[in-house]
């Protein structure tokens, strides 16, 4: 079965959890010490997408960034698709989301995408209302509640993206 | 001479570059090694055949194959290989340019990690703030609907006992009997005030209202609080005022004789004999009231905090929340004044309120107000506790006010439709239509006559509502006989 290379991005505000996504989804580990991204990490791995096709996802993991800060668009240019991340527990970084979703669909078009609101084991502590949930729903955004700590739903999320980068 | 600089130049380049590790890895279209200038391990890279796909070893290849010119200032690959990364297309070939950024990548990280950290921790602070006004608001909607479920039925105590004390068929011990029960009540009143103002203070939701009043009513009020016989419970009250003391000032007249009230009140408590002395002077366009006792003074340690909330010195023997105070000097700061005290141990206390306040002129002040002009006239009460409307049957009775009662407020719509009503005495908080409903109904439907709106809240929020309603008048329950007839008169006196 022949690979298909994709370039992806996980895109979100700061400490959402964008490296504990993608260290979960790349090798099954998770670190509770947060440690900022600089720049951008590169990491590879390969899905079986409805055992038809195999994808190698590069995935970017892009430095956080909030609304006083703006993405370095050279670290975005050729991406496929890109995974949205916000913090359930911060119901400001669901906002940062659609600013940068925003800025996407303007500077790349219209590139498939899935929002992920992560930390759903501390979702005793999430402060986003029912509101901020339903302006993600009534966008018609793919979106899943994930865990990088517990894994729920992070394979699910890339595997959602992936299907999506073969439509 | 420039033979050395350029050396040094030349050996500096050559330090640097070493430092930067520089490598250069040309590639097709399709990512696959072409050739390279550098050392392949400074990378950790492998050495790759001719044609051989770099994508593993170097996976940011993926979806930039159609770009010219890429700079990637930080790039983090393959397990702690962090260099800035540049790609440039020169004709059928192009070029990854690394350069070690290892040291930058440290640099930036320490400073973005400190920023991130201080962010986070703003943000959850902000959580927290937020969530504190939350339950803030909420624990104030709490002691403002408690205030409200307290007040009506004290309002009911008061007046029958005031009402008992005042019926001439009652014998002395009767008299003094309904003076108790009004007296508790009273004091139970005072005590749930202070426990909202408190609240409101915290919120920095209490308002003051400056006006021109005339000072002497101030003075003959707290002579009439204090000065009588059973106030003042053997002790002698003084009370003294200065030849320089202006007619009118501006401030606020309930708010200042709540003060007084407060520190009066509290050298009435605490002194067992002697006196209680109140001295009003005029001094460097201030109001010094100086309030005098011969009780027991305050220990020193006591002194620094006895204006903080629920600070109370010889707190056993005596009743009070220990808020009284607290007010006190909480409104003086708001009037433009202090609060102080001085005070020895075995000699007494001198507590001397100074408040900054303009002088007014005496024809700010509506005087005389005449009630016999009014008798006869018709006056709606819109009241759905029973209790209360009885009694402010009788004290418009009195006065030779004809009363017309209705229990809810589509009652009173009815009734202010086909009767003739000289003026409204409405509740606020009426169950099903609101009162402010019923007023901005009757208003909307050109009634131009009076309206006195009622509410046991003594939110200054509530009464803005009830004014911006339509209400000519707001007062707060307990009705007090007195006020309500003033209110009354002052309002049918002036409305045209």
């Amino acid at each position: 079965m022949p690979v298909i290379n994709k370039k992806i991005c996980m895109i979100g505000d700061f400490s959402v959890g964008k490296t504990s996504l993608t260290a979960r989804f790349v090798k099954n580990i998770f670190s509770e010490k947060y440690l900022s991204t600089v720049g951008v990490k590169v990491d590879a791995k390969e899905i079986e997408i409805d055992k038809q096709k195999t994808l190698k996802l590069m995935v970017w993991d892009v430095a956080g960034k909030d609304e006083f800060t703006t993405l370095d668009d050279n670290y975005l240019r050729g991406s496929s698709g890109y995974l949205l991340v916000a913090d359930g527990t911060r119901p400001q970084t669901i906002e940062t989301t659609f600013t940068l979703q925003a800025h996407m669909a303007n500077k790349f078009g219209d590139i498939p995408f899935c929002m992920l609101v992560n930390k759903c084991d501390l979702k005793s502590n999430w402060q986003c209302s029912d509101k901020e949930i339903g302006m993600i729903k009534k966008k018609g955004w793919s979106f899943f509640e994930t865990s990088a700590k517990s894994g729920e739903n992070v394979d699910t999320a890339f595997l959602e993206l992936g299907r999506k980068l073969l439509l | 001479m420039s033979e050395h600089i350029e050396k040094i130049a030349e050996n500096l380049y050559a330090l640097t570059a070493r430092k930067m590790k520089p490598l250069i890895v040309a590639i097709d279209d399709d990512n696959s090694f072409v050739s390279h200038y550098g050392e392949l391990s400074d990378y950790k890279l492998p050495q790759f055949e001719k044609g051989q796909s770099c994508v593993e070893e170097l996976p940011f290849l993926v979806g930039l194959e159609d770009e010219t010119y890429v700079t990637l200032p930080i790039v983090n690959f393959n397990d702690d290989n962090v260099s800035s990364v540049n790609i440039i297309r020169i004709n059928s070939n192009r070029y990854v340019i690394l350069l070690e950024a290892v040291d930058e990548h440290q640099r930036e990280q320490q400073v973005t990690q400190s920023s991130n950290e201080t962010k986070l921790l703003y943000q959850k602070l902000q959580q927290l703030t937020q969530q504190l006004e939350i339950a803030n608001q909420t624990k104030s909607r709490f002691i403002s609907g408690m205030s409200h479920e307290f007040r009506t039925p004290i309002s009911s105590i008061l007046g029958y006992s005031n009402l008992l004390a005042r019926n001439n068929s009652l014998n002395v011990d009767e008299v003094q009997q309904a003076r108790a029960i009004e007296r508790n009540a009273q004091y139970l009143l005072s005590l749930i005030d202070n426990v909202l103002e408190h609240a409101q203070l915290e919120a920095d939701k209490l308002t003051v209202s400056i006006a021109p009043f005339l000072l002497n009513d101030l003075i003959v009020n707290i002579g009439l609080m204090f000065g009588s016989d059973e106030q003042s419970d053997g002790l002698t009250f003084n009370l003294e005022t200065s030849e320089s003391l202006p007619e009118v000032i501006y401030s606020d007249q309930i708010r200042l004789q709540q003060i007084l009230i407060n520190i009066i009140g509290n050298a009435f408590k605490y002194t067992e004999e002697g006196f209680v002395t109140v001295n009003f002077d005029w001094l460097d366009e201030e109001l010094v009231v100086k309030v005098t006792d011969s009780g027991p003074g305050i220990p020193i340690e006591y002194q620094a905090n006895i204006f903080q909330a629920y600070s109370r010195y010889n707190s056993g023997s005596k009743k009070g929340a220990g808020l009284g105070l607290n007010i006190s000097a909480q409104l003086a700061e708001k009037l433009q004044g202090k609060l102080e005290l001085k005070s020895q141990l075995g000699k007494g206390s001198v507590f001397t309120l100074m408040l900054k306040a303009k002088v007014g002129s005496s024809d700010s002040i509506i005087k005389d107000i005449d009630i016999s002009k009014n008798q006869a006239k018709k006056v709606l009460v819109v009241e759905d506790d029973e209790d209360l409307v009885e009694i402010l049957k009788i004290y418009l009775d009195e006065y030779g006010y004809k009363t017309i009662i209705a229990d809810s407020g589509e009652v009173a719509l009815q009734k202010c439709e086909t009767e003739a009503i000289d003026l409204v005495l409405l509740d606020m908080q009426l169950p099903k239509l609101s009162g402010v409903e019923v007023v901005r109904n009757l208003r909307s439907s050109q009634f131009k006559t009076p309206i006195i709106g009622m509410t046991a809240s003594s939110n200054n929020e509530d009464k803005v509502k009830a004014l911006e309603a339509g209400c000519d008048e707001f007062l707060s329950k307990p009705i007090q006989h007195t006020s309500l007839l003033s209110a009354i008169n002052n309002i049918l006196n002036h409305h045209v």
